[in-house]
């Protein structure tokens, strides 16, 4: 055997001693579709802005004058769904209570605006967080809008009249004088969430840990059952033997990264983007990178156990400093620093980039340098260490 | 086959083996015997190629381990102490696996790994997985896979520690059958019985040094006729050296201390009460006595002044 029929040789074994393993199959395999199914819903829609969904509101309008219903106008105009407590379901289709954000105009709301005395708007919201924030600027700008019609048509009025229903009415169908137009200053960054954000991440986490726990592991068990002893007395040199072994390793994180691709797609319709090679080209250099610190991990670690323990924390560290499990973009500004001293970090980055931020290929060329830089490194390190017994 | 000189290996100020030379030769089963920690292991792990000597030159085969570690390695099988097989394997695949290793493929490995499961009597249960079998049936897969690939060097290092009687007898004859198709057997125990029962040449190891080598009838030579009596309890060495001194014949002291006593004479079961009732006379308290006929625990007595250490 020549030198790459030997690695070769090694890896396949060691690839199908690994799949061998029940525990390995099952995170390798089911896990990740699990992981996908609930971080993808559970963080569906609870990070980004509603957009351009229209959101339901119960309005209590007891007034029985025109203003009430110019009110409504506006509000239906700033994305609201008028729902009125007649029409409004009590319960859903599960027979489980519906709650409504409401809001309430007083009785005598159009008759006091014209006495020029003070009245009140309740509002009641069901929800906090940036959604009900985005609510409640859309329902002042629905109020002040309605404020200023008045003030335009009193201003207007001529000599000796009084304000209108029609009066009114027509400033609904004015255009406004001035507009806003608001363009992001270079590309717009939606920040991912959903499926989005834990498909990438649940594969970046679930590469590491698999290499972490099985890669690492199947060479501690090796050595600990002269299995390493038994192959240094094999006519191999040390090197072709650590490059099988990483190699090994590397056909282990192929198969995790391929796996979880195909269920993210197949199953969780996820898009890649438009640079889906160059996500393949950053998913292989942190694979790359998982593996050397698998032989590393096992070339160090004096039990199984101390893999095992080591492997999971590491890998539970580097996930949520690395924005794995949520988008490091709505994490705190240190983290955020944190984030790109983290290999973890490192990759995220640049999948954000290319899936969600629409990147061109190239702004991943830096995180997929350091990538291959820190494998590399690692990996050489992991080759000295690298020890039979 | 296997020509070892002037072995040294140090780890940091402990040196482990401190000068060993030795020639196993083809078709001869070579015991390294020596209590454990004597060096036997470090001595096989050099000859294997796992460690570097920190001097001396090992040669397999007549290459060198070091220079030519790749032919030297291609002569050579190692049973490692430990189950070194991959449980979650079948037999088989095992065997498939580490004869692929040294080149064989197609119908000479498929050959060969009959031939080794025919032998180590798992042919039966060759596609299951070693983790159902007895230990005794993957001691033998164990032994197996150092032998798939028909090496011309056997190194066995303890293989039947933790192993029954029966298993102990089966690979027994296995070694034995290597060795008479000529193959090399470097084999090292800490059990007597079994270097007597088992080898053809040995070598005693102790504290990182050969103490005495030869074949089994060399080695029973250097002990002589003399057979050993020990005796523990409270003793006066003082007194005990003048009362042993004043016998007739006058036994050889091998060994002796305030707790014990060693001595080696001819005969030694019809003079056992006349020694005893010296002991005695010198206010001593014996609590055991034993007496052994000549055989290689004697010779590590009367060589090392110790017991074996298991």
């Amino acid at each position: 055997m020549n030198t790459l029929q030997i690695i070769l040789f090694l890896a396949f074994h060691d690839l199908k001693v690994i799949l061998k393993e029940r525990n390995t199959r099952v995170w390798l395999f089911v896990m990740p579709g699990i992981f996908f199914y609930f971080i993808g819903t559970v963080t569906q829609g609870g990070i980004g802005f509603p957009g351009n969904v229209a959101v339901p509101i119960l309005v209590e309008n007891e007034d029985a004058g025109y203003i009430g219903k110019h009110l409504e106008a506006r509000l239906a105009e700033n994305q609201f769904e008028i729902i009125r407590p007649e029409d409004a379901p009590r319960v859903n289709e599960d027979g489980e209570e519906i709650t409504y954000k409401t809001l309430n105009i007083p009785a005598n709301f159009t008759e006091n605006i014209l006495a020029q005395e003070q009245v009140t708007l309740t509002y009641t919201g069901r929800s906090a967080g940036l959604a009900n924030n985005y609510d409640l600027v859309r329902l002042q700008k629905a109020a002040y809008t309605t404020l200023g019609d008045i003030i335009v048509v009193a201003v207007n009025l001529p000599e000796g009249e009084v304000m209108s229903e029609a009066a009114m009415a027509a400033m609904l169908e004015v255009e406004a004088l001035t507009t806003l137009d608001v363009k992001p200053a270079g590309r717009r960054q939606i920040i991912p969430s959903g499926m989005q954000q834990a498909i990438p991440g649940t594969l970046v986490m679930f590469t590491l840990l698999v290499l972490l726990t099985s890669g690492a592991g199947m060479l501690m068990f090796e050595r600990e059952n002269q299995l390493l002893r038994r192959l240094a007395s094999v006519p191999f040199t040390r090197g072709q033997i650590v490059a099988g072994k990483w190699a090994g390793r590397m056909g282990l994180a192929v198969v995790q990264v391929v796996v979880a691709i195909f269920i993210g797609t197949i199953l969780f319709g996820m898009d890649w983007g438009h640079s889906l090679p160059m996500v393949l080209v950053i998913l292989l250099g942190w694979a790359a990178l998982c593996t050397s610190l698998a032989l590393l991990l096992g070339s160090i670690a004096k039990s199984e156990g101390q893999v095992t323990g080591f492997g999971v924390l590491t890998t539970m560290v580097l996930a949520a400093l690395g924005g794995a499990w949520w988008p490091i973009e709505i994490a705190p500004e240190w983290m955020q620093s944190l984030q790109m001293f983290t290999p973890t970090g490192w990759t995220m980055d640049a999948l954000h980039k290319l899936i969600s931020f629409d990147a061109h290929w190239t702004s991943a060329l830096p995180n997929l340098g350091i990538l291959l830089l820190a494998s590399l490194a690692v990996g050489w390190l992991a080759a000295r260490k690298f020890r039979f017994i | 086959m296997i020509n070892v000189s002037e072995l040294q290996k140090s780890y940091g100020d402990l040196q482990a083996v401190k000068g060993v030379s030795f020639r196993a030769k083809a078709g001869t089963i070579f015991g390294l015997l020596g209590p454990n920690g004597a060096g036997k292991s470090t001595t096989i792990n050099c000859i294997s190629g796992l460690i570097k000597p920190t001097a001396g030159n090992i040669k397999v085969n007549g290459f060198d381990i070091i220079s030519e570690a790749t032919k030297a390695k291609q002569s050579l099988g190692v049973v490692p102490q430990e189950l070194a097989i991959y449980e979650d394997l079948s037999a088989l695949d095992n065997l498939r696996y580490w004869g692929a290793a040294y080149g064989l493929g197609g119908k000479a490995l498929e050959r060969r790994v009959n031939h080794v499961l025919e032998n180590i009597g798992l042919m039966d249960r060759a596609r299951d997985l070693p983790k159902n079998y007895s230990g005794g049936m993957k001691r033998r897969l164990n032994f197996g896979c150092g032998l798939v690939h028909e090496p011309k060097v056997l190194l066995l290092d303890e293989p039947t520690v933790g192993v029954d009687v029966q298993s102990r007898g089966r690979l027994f004859d296995l070694i034995k059958e290597e060795r008479d198709k000529g193959t090399c057997v470097l084999y090292t125990t800490h059990y007597m019985e079994e270097a007597e029962n088992l080898c053809d040449e040995l070598a005693i190891i102790d504290h990182g040094k050969i103490i005495a080598a030869g074949t089994l009838q060399d080695l029973r030579a250097q002990v002589g006729e003399n057979d050993i009596i020990q005796l523990s309890g409270v003793f006066n060495a003082k007194k005990l050296k003048a009362a042993i001194a004043k016998l007739k014949p006058t036994p050889e002291i091998l060994s002796l201390s305030d707790e014990s006593l060693a001595l080696a004479m001819k005969e030694a079961a019809r003079h056992l009460p006349a020694v005893l009732k010296a002991v005695s006379a010198t206010g001593a308290e014996i609590r055991e006595s034993r007496l052994t006929e000549p055989n290689l625990e004697s010779l590590f007595l009367k060589l090392t002044g110790t017991e074996l250490r298991a």
